[in-house]
């Protein structure tokens, strides 16, 4: 008998292809395992561009990350992005705005309070009061569009309403810039993977290991480093214009913007993007090279500066650009710069701001140099507010955040007035202690400066004090309270109100809800002074209760709510404080408080309109507004214009200031009698049926009832 | 180089060929990080004026 034939099926191949697949997919299991024990373990830094708000009481708040700079600088420092916060859940009525850009948007030289960014912010609350503006700025210094491009995704995952940026100064010295590195920079491709790949902890890993490795290498020799940096700064960068790296950057710029453009147009997200401007005629080229084909920019300075000395203003703005253009250091962006961002948003449909013409019609004979800019390219106090405006024109133009509610009468010189620190010789004194000590930030000293003010009852410079810190951190709860305390004694109750308003979106405080309380109270508005007085009593302390019932009290009394106050009553009596039980007569004290930026003017007009002189009394009102828009001035311009019978004018002074003065009957009385001026019985009728609810006592509620009886 | 010749060395005579992609990928992030590792020059500016 035979053995039966076995047949051996050759696996061979299949093995070895799958041993072939093993081994190659082991050595990336084994970098994932690597990247995930690096990742738990905490090694490297967060390099996101958004954080959680790690501060106690702000969790619900995202914040720019102050160490996403690592990713973009290894060897420098860098300044970490202002502290702009937003909610990470987006409220429905939110109008969201990123902002991106390096040093100009930073703020650079001032501090943040001055960003273009933070005036804009005020600019569009004041504008859209229905709406919550958030106004988050990314900048960090020395980031060309590289970074910026790096940025947008993130940004896009965080619901933007709109997109602003300004940039084109960094291109050719900035992270990535071409100047800035003779090799990576010409190569995009590389340069995005590198900073792609920067998210990854073993390549930060890796990095680090170089940094120290180089790092010892170059111990001893650290200052011929720097020295060759600076020098290499003026010797080896110069780039010509028209070269191949001139070119090169010209291109990058484009792309990277252009890209921005496209991820935002997929989400349909608006971008706001901005031309540059710089210091044309206060700068010198900081290098001039000759050659055939290119004239040397010291050269055509000189001529440009010849033509503006001869009032040749159009040849020497010509001129002026030509030699910047020409200038082989390239701190400031050529004119090209601006072409592209002409074409780009022509291309990709966004919205451009015209900042060259807005600086150019701002400046004399269309030359920006000093009178607009620190140095070469940011802008002083004034340019950032021209900023500012041109972005809030640019925006309010396009229609995407709505139909403005408020008109924005404030002027540009309004505006800087009443913005920000005025500088005195005493605080001087202090900045220079805290330049000197290291250790101690300006915001620091500011804080001191307040607190002692406040002690020694300077309000208004402590006030100021307060704002200008404000102004540096628009989200710390306490300042908004302290400044609102000054204002309160410095009877500007309107802006103290808001400014409790603003501390309660970040901290709840049982001294912000009383404040208010009482400023409703005063404006004669019980129901929201009671609703207020009873939110603050959980809150605050045991030994200010009886305060809160006692105001209560008297709100609900005044405010006709009998039960509430019946209640209020019998645990007065319950505390043995039935004293307080007896209160005085209701009496409308709110135009008595008149804010003190002009209480001078307002109290001279109020004795010229005694002494039966309404035009000089008007006269100073009106300036008045110049320096301080007082809800009792408007009034008073109202008033008098009542007493002219000229009633379109009347009304519109009165409905400026309708929301503070809606609780004072004889407001409301003088309303309905301007509306019958202007035969508008409906909105008369209103104003009178109004009286009768809030003040069922109103003295001259006789002459009211004639005057409905004549709107039927 | 001596270290490069070690490794090399020890990867043949031990057949850990599998380790090969990691220090070559490593290595490859290595270059990609000297390549990049250029200043950007824009702080200085601050400085100067």
């Amino acid at each position: 008998m035979s053995k039966p034939k076995v047949v051996k099926k050759n696996n061979q191949p299949v093995q070895n292809l799958i041993f072939k697949l093993i081994t190659l997919v082991i050595p990336v299991f084994i970098l994932i395992v690597f990247e995930a024990i690096l990742r738990i373990s905490g090694y490297g830094a967060n390099l996101c561009l958004f954080i959680k708000n790690p501060v106690e009481g702000y969790e619900q708040y995202m914040m720019v990350n102050p160490e996403v700079g690592k990713k973009y600088f290894q060897k420098f420092e860098y300044t970490a992005p202002a502290n702009d916060i937003f909610l990470a859940e987006k409220p429905e009525n939110t109008f969201r705005i990123f902002v991106m850009g390096s040093s100009t948007v930073f703020g650079f030289p001032y501090e943040r309070n001055l960003m273009f960014s933070r005036i804009l912010h005020e600019q569009l609350e004041d504008a859209f009061p229905d709406r919550k503006i958030e106004v988050v700025n990314t900048a960090i210094t020395a980031i060309n569009s590289f970074t910026l491009l790096d940025f947008t995704s993130q940004i896009l995952e965080h619901s933007p309403d709109a997109i602003l940026i300004y940039a084109g100064h960094n291109e050719f010295y900035g992270a990535f810039g071409i100047g800035s590195n003779e090799t990576m920079s010409r190569n995009r491709g590389l340069t995005m993977l590198h900073i792609s790949l920067m998210d990854l902890k073993i390549y930060q890993m890796v990095r680090n290991i170089i940094t120290v490795i180089s790092e010892k290498i170059a111990a001893g020799s650290k200052e011929e480093v720097h020295g060759t940096l600076m020098k290499r700064m003026v010797a080896n960068k110069d780039i010509l214009l028209g070269s191949k790296d001139y070119n090169i950057a010209m291109e990058r710029y484009k792309q990277n913007m252009g890209d921005i453009l496209k991820k935002a147009g997929k989400k349909n997200v608006p971008v706001f993007l901005s031309q540059l401007v710089c210091n044309v005629n206060g700068m010198e080229p900081f290098n001039s090279i000759a050659t055939d084909e290119l004239e040397g920019a010291a050269d055509v300075y000189k001529k440009a500066q010849l033509a503006e000395q001869n009032g040749d203003f159009a040849n020497a703005l010509e001129l002026y650009y030509k030699a910047k253009d020409l200038d082989c250091i390239r701190f400031r962006a050529s004119e090209d710069i601006n072409r592209i961002v002409n074409e780009l948003t022509e291309q990709y449909k966004a919205y451009k701001i015209p900042m060259l013409s807005v600086f150019q019609d701002n400046s004399p004979n269309k030359l920006i140099g000093n009178n607009l800019m620190t140095e070469h390219v940011h802008p002083n106090i004034d340019g950032n507010f021209l900023m500012a405006q041109a972005f809030f024109d640019g925006i309010v133009k396009s229609g995407v955040i709505g139909a403005k509610i408020e008109d924005n009468p404030y002027s540009f010189a309004y505006r800087k007035l009443n913005y920000g620190y005025h500088p005195n010789s005493y605080l001087d004194s202090l900045a220079f202690s805290a330049v000197k000590n290291k250790k101690l930030t300006l915001s620091e000293v500011r804080l001191d400066l307040a607190q002692r003010y406040e002690k020694e009852g300077q309000l208004f410079l402590a006030f100021r004090e307060y704002d200008a810190l404000l102004r540096i951190n628009p989200y710390i709860a306490a300042n908004y309270r302290d400044a609102a305390n000054c204002l309160i004694q410095l009877a500007d109750l309107p802006l103290a109100l808001k400014y409790f308003q603003k501390s309660l979106e970040y901290e709840e405080s049982g001294f912000a809800k009383f404040k208010m309380g009482e400023i409703y109270f005063f404006m004669g508005d019980y129901n929201n002074a009671i609703v207020n007085f009873e939110k603050s009593f959980p809150l605050i302390p045991d030994d200010k209760k009886l305060t809160v019932l006692v105001k209560s009290y008297i709100a609900c009394v005044y405010g006709n709510q009998r039960e509430k106050a019946k209640a209020l009553a019998a645990e007065l009596k319950r505390v043995k404080a039935e004293k307080y039980l007896i209160i005085p007569p209701k009496k409308y004290t709110f135009t008595q408080y008149i804010p003190f930026q002009t209480r001078e003017q307002v109290e001279t007009a109020k004795i010229l309109i005694l002494e039966n002189a309404p035009d000089k009394a008007l006269a100073i009102l009106e300036s008045s507004l110049q320096v301080y828009d007082s809800h009792i001035a408007n009034r008073m311009i109202g008033e008098i214009y009542m007493g002219r019978q000229n009633y379109e004018k009347a009304s519109s002074y009165f409905y400026n200031v309708y929301n503070q003065f809606r609780f004072d009957p004889q407001f409301l009385h003088n309303f309905a009698i301007i509306y019958l001026g202007k035969n508008d019985n409906v909105n008369a009728r209103k104003c009178l049926e109004e009286i009768k609810l809030i003040d069922p006592e109103y003295g001259q509620l006789g002459e009211v009832n004639s005057l409905l009886s004549s709107t039927n | 180089m001596e270290f490069i010749k070690d490794l090399w060395n020890y990867l043949r005579e031990r057949k850990k060929w599998w380790l090969l992609p990691v220090i070559l990928i490593l290595l490859l992030f290595g270059v990609l990080i000297v390549l990049s590792s250029g200043s950007a020059i824009a702080p200085f500016i601050y400085t100067i004026f």
